[in-house]
């Protein structure tokens, strides 16, 4: 079917009704989850601020003026239609911790990093773990490939904040070799062009290779036995009767099978990146949306909770949505349709 | 509904092949089988063989590296770290297994009853299975974590088996529709079996060695959750878990003070018993799936 | 023997198993004439399929080619190093798998797998324009052009077959080797694939082994016929003479049990169980269902002899130089 036909539309709309319900429902959590939180973002807000010397002698007008201003005043009905009515609009609303910020705003500064991070980390890792899981599985017995093997099969089993955690103290500590925190240096502000991108790599590296090494394990795994089940089908045999080089079996016969669910593992972690990297950008200290949303627990910034949180369905809902389009068009025998 | 009747000697030539099929069908049953009851039994033993008491603060040296009395040295608040860590094993493992038993059981029914069944019951069940499995989880359990103030052990089972019965549940729907047009199910149906009767005999048999797969997935799963809620700090504040360790460390800038004795081992034992799980299921797939064994092509 | 197209002597292949190795093909000698059309025919597990893949040397572990002669047309299969062995494959031998086989890359439009062939054989500067070659011979195997472009889920059985078909001869190789062409394909199909399989096999004067279990189908196709049990070869000969005077008793039971639409006849079965490979039966492996089995068929392995010119069978009743043949049986 080619993407104009009609079966493919109608294929489209069976797909989409399910997402559109589950956005509305998620949508509907982002609202109540946060304000189960206890405590209060405008005490939180007035504690901080008497911290820092202000007072606070008008309390309760104060707080009404904040209210108002946060859209906090009103049952939690009003609050939830106004938070729908402003969604639609495309407004997030303002953070309440880092006023006069908005959530938008906010959020426009911590993406770049996290995806910018996350995403390539991941195809890197995907990449290399295909390729040595393909080298694992094109041959079957050796010492090198059982001991890639296990290798990988306990290096899977590692939290990648432990590996995180080992490569801060042997690389940053131990070894001054790279920075312990930050995305870039604190006078790296100042720098351009070539220089700065220099020194965002060098902040990058150990969160990067965290990520990298974590997830290698589970790339080389599936594309090996992938490979071995692949290498196991009849064609493969056919194509060695044809007296076809190996190295042409092994790419156009047996390697493009086997990517094909690869290639849709990838899309869906993908879809997670802006989902588990809590941990890593705390231990980095790397100003990502996990990071954020840390914060915004500990301010109880309703707002901001509410976006990161839709920000994190929607990516995974439209990774999944984008996946469930594109593989159909990758793979001829959905796109073919059969006889 | 089941007619069994067993004798003694029938339960000691169970217990027999299974230990027979446990320790000699495969090497890395065996091997993950080790590992997880090696940690088990020094989970269940740890109010005997801990040496000190694991809570009390203060009751030893401050930062003494391993020695003959404190076998893992002291930390930072004067516990013997080795106490700790069997203790901590205990907690996590207990976390672990009773929100993976929850979210089996809750999961497997939900996914039997809405392969089986079919309709409006399993449409609705799907959807709600799918949403839990669409929304990203560790925002809410952070999110949920910091909702409940006193965070115990219980309270964290709780949580943890919210996020636990999606996978098994849409395994298991997968593997009953499978199930359901073979041609036995059909014959059971006309030959006049109930529902139930069917479910437990026909259906059931065949999916035990899933359920054991699943059951360690689930583990492995809710306690790397567990240990990542611990390592924000969302963790139980009255106990003392393997996650918790390592947060206290940090904190304590453990591993910058090079009071590494506090700090790895117990991400070790954590680290162990993922793989422990894993080997097991590895294991019993090679088990039940001949062509994955090596050397051997389809 | 010089002069044929495929000259097997003495051919093994056994598969290893913990418990011993199961003799699959075991001591097979047999000649094809260049041009004709020999066939195969025996129950399953006879070694039929096993004898198919190892002349193109495509047994995987646990199999190994143990021993015997493998000649195609004067180059000894067994010697060739992998390089020439690959280049030997498909230009010289090539194969039609079993019908039911998943022999064609789903993701790879047939027209590129087919040209693939041609590229693993041929420098570039030879090889022409391969689209319109291709086409050509999707023609000459009754599928229209459009075929090419096509990828394998979209074709039904039949047309699949006969892509595999016209695949096998792009490079017109001397030796067409059939493993159950038309397994799984239904009769009508059956028809089209085989008339299709015979037409090409002609205009390349090839010599085509076609290998099935259907006494019936064969009979009508090939020119000689062997007749395999228990990995050996029970009897050689001409098809009509096969047919209408069996030697063997293996053979006399299985042209006895092709139901005939012509005659009322009763149902008949070969009696027993096929042999256990791994330790087969002492002497001849039939033996403990022949009807007609003697004294020495327990204890001597029966040697494949010409008996009458043309003939060849490895049964005692036959060797007059064994003990009391000639008097054996009924």
């Amino acid at each position: 079917m080619s993407p104009l036909s009609s079966t493919y539309m109608r294929y489209i709309g069976r797909k989409l009704i399910p997402y559109i319900i589950t956005v509305f429902v998620a949508i509907t959590a982002n609202f109540f989850i946060p304000r189960l939180i206890p405590g209060d973002p405008i005490t939180v807000m007035l504690s901080r601020m008497s911290l820092s010397g202000a007072s606070t002698a008008d309390g309760a007008e104060i707080v009404e003026a904040y209210k108002k201003q946060f859209g906090l005043d009103g049952s939690w009905l009003t609050q939830y239609k106004n938070y729908i009515l402003n969604l639609f609009q495309g407004d997030l609303g303002p953070s309440i911790m880092a006023f006069p910020m908005t959530v938008h705003e906010i959020l426009m500064t911590a993406i770049p990093w996290t995806i910018g991070l996350l995403v390539v980390a991941t195809v890197i890792s995907w990449v290399l773990g295909n390729l040595l899981g393909v080298l694992i599985g094109w041959r079957r017995e050796s010492k090198t490939n059982s001991v890639i093997l296990y290798l990988s099969l306990c290096l899977n089993q590692v939290p990648y904040y432990f590996i995180a955690l080992i490569l801060v103290f042997f690389l940053a500590y131990t070894l001054p070799i790279f920075p312990t925190t930050g995305a870039y240096s604190v006078i790296g502000t100042q720098y351009e062009g070539l220089r700065l991108v220099v020194d965002i790599v060098y902040h990058a590296t150990l969160p990067a290779l965290s990520i990298i090494i974590s997830f290698i394990g589970y790339w080389i795994i599936t594309m090996r036995s992938l490979i071995i089940t692949t290498l196991g089908e009849d064609y493969i045999l056919l194509a060695e009767a044809k007296g076809l080089k190996r190295s042409v079996i092994l790419s156009k016969y047996a390697f493009r099978n086997a990517l094909l669910p690869q290639t849709a593992a990838l899309g869906m972690q993908l879809g997670f990146v802006l989902n588990g990297s809590i941990l890593l950008e705390i231990i980095f200290n790397y100003p990502g949306i996990g990071a954020l949303l840390f914060l915004a627990i500990g301010n109880v910034d309703y707002n901001l909770m509410q976006g990161i949180l839709l920000l994190t369905v929607l990516s995974v809902l439209s990774a999944n949505l984008i996946l469930e389009m594109v593989y159909p068009l990758i793979d001829p025998r959905i796109s073919h349709g059969g006889d | 509904m089941l007619n069994v009747a067993v004798s003694g000697r029938d339960v000691f030539d169970a217990f027999k092949g299974t230990l027979n099929f446990v320790f000699r069908r495969n090497a890395r049953l065996s091997a993950g089988f080790t590992i997880i009851f090696c940690l088990l039994l020094i989970a269940v033993l740890a109010p005997v063989i801990a040496p000190y008491d694991a809570s009390t603060v203060g009751l030893h040296l401050l930062d003494r590296p391993p020695s003959f009395e404190h076998l893992l040295g002291t930390d930072t608040l004067g516990r013997d770290v080795f106490d700790q860590l069997i203790h901590g094993l205990r907690q996590s493992l207990i976390i672990g297994i009773f929100t993976g038993l929850a979210g089996l059981l809750v999961g497997t029914t939900v996914g039997i009853i809405s392969g089986y069944k079919g309709g409006w019951v399993d449409d609705l069940l799907k959807s709600v299975t799918d949403v839990f499995l669409v929304i990203p989880t560790i925002p809410l359990l952070v999110v949920l974590s910091a909702f409940v103030r006193y965070m115990t052990v219980p309270y964290m089972v709780v949580i943890l088996a919210i996020f636990a019965w999606p996978f098994p549940a849409r395994t298991f729907r997968s593997l009953v529709l499978s199930y359901r047009k073979r041609e036995y199910i059909n014959m059971a149906k006309l030959s006049g079996l109930s529902d139930m009767k069917i479910v437990f005999k026909e259906v059931l048999p065949n999916m035990l060695p899933y359920v054991s797969t699943t059951l360690a997935n689930t583990i492995s799963a809710a306690i790397m959750a567990a240990v990542f809620l611990e390592l924000l700090g969302l963790g139980p504040q009255n106990t003392i878990t393997l996650g918790t360790m390592v947060y206290w460390a940090m904190e304590r800038a453990a591993l910058i003070r090079g009071l590494l004795w506090w700090v790895f081992p117990p991400m070790i034992v954590i680290v162990l018993i993922f793989i422990g799980l894993q080997l097991i299921n590895i294991g019993l797939d090679e088990v039940f799936n001949p062509r994955l064994r090596r050397g051997v092509t389809a | 023997m010089s002069g044929s197209a495929l000259a097997i002597e003495d051919l093994k292949v056994y598969y290893w198993t913990e418990r011993g190795p199961i003799k699959a093909v075991d001591g097979v000698s047999l000649s094809v004439k260049k041009g004709e059309r020999f066939g195969i025919v025996g129950e399953s597990g006879c070694g039929k399929s096993t004898l198919a893949m190892s002349l193109l040397r495509l047994i995987k572990p646990p199999g190994t080619i143990e021993g015997g002669r493998i000649g195609l047309d004067g180059t000894e299969v067994l010697d060739l190093n992998d390089e020439e062995l690959r280049a030997v494959r498909w230009s010289r031998i090539s194969l039609v798998p079993q019908g039911s086989m998943n022999s064609l890359n789903p993701v790879v439009r047939v027209g590129s797998q087919i040209a693939d062939a041609i590229k693993a054989h041929t420098a570039s500067r030879e090889r022409g324009d391969m689209k319109e070659q291709i086409t050509e011979l999707l023609g000459l195997v009754g599928l229209p052009s459009r075929v090419y472009r096509m990828y394998p889920h979209e074709l039904s059985g039949g047309m699949k077959q006969r892509v595999c078909i016209a695949m096998a001869i792009v490079l017109k190789p001397q030796v067409i080797i059939a493993d159950e062409p038309t397994g799984s394909l239904d009769v009508v199909i059956q028809r089209v694939v085989t008339q299709t399989l015979v037409k090409v096999q002609e205009r390349l004067a090839a010599s085509l082994m076609i290998i099935g279990h259907d006494m019936g189908y064969l009979a009508q196709l090939v020119d000689r016929l062997a007749v395999m049990y228990a990995g050996k070869v029970a009897e050689v000969g001409a098809v009509e003479n096969i047919y209408n005077d069996p030697l063997h008793p293996y053979t006399q039971l299985l042209i006895a049990s092709v139901p005939s639409v012509k005659e009322k006849k009763k149902l008949l079965g070969i009696p027993g169980l096929p042999p256990n490979l791994l330790f087969p039966p002492p002497g001849c492996s039939f033996h403990p269902r022949c009807p007609e089995a003697m004294e020495e068929c327990r204890e001597q392995v029966p040697e494949l002899r010409e008996v009458k010119p043309g003939r060849f069978v490895a049964c005692h009743l036959y060797h007059a130089d064994v003990g009391t043949a000639g008097e054996g049986g009924e």
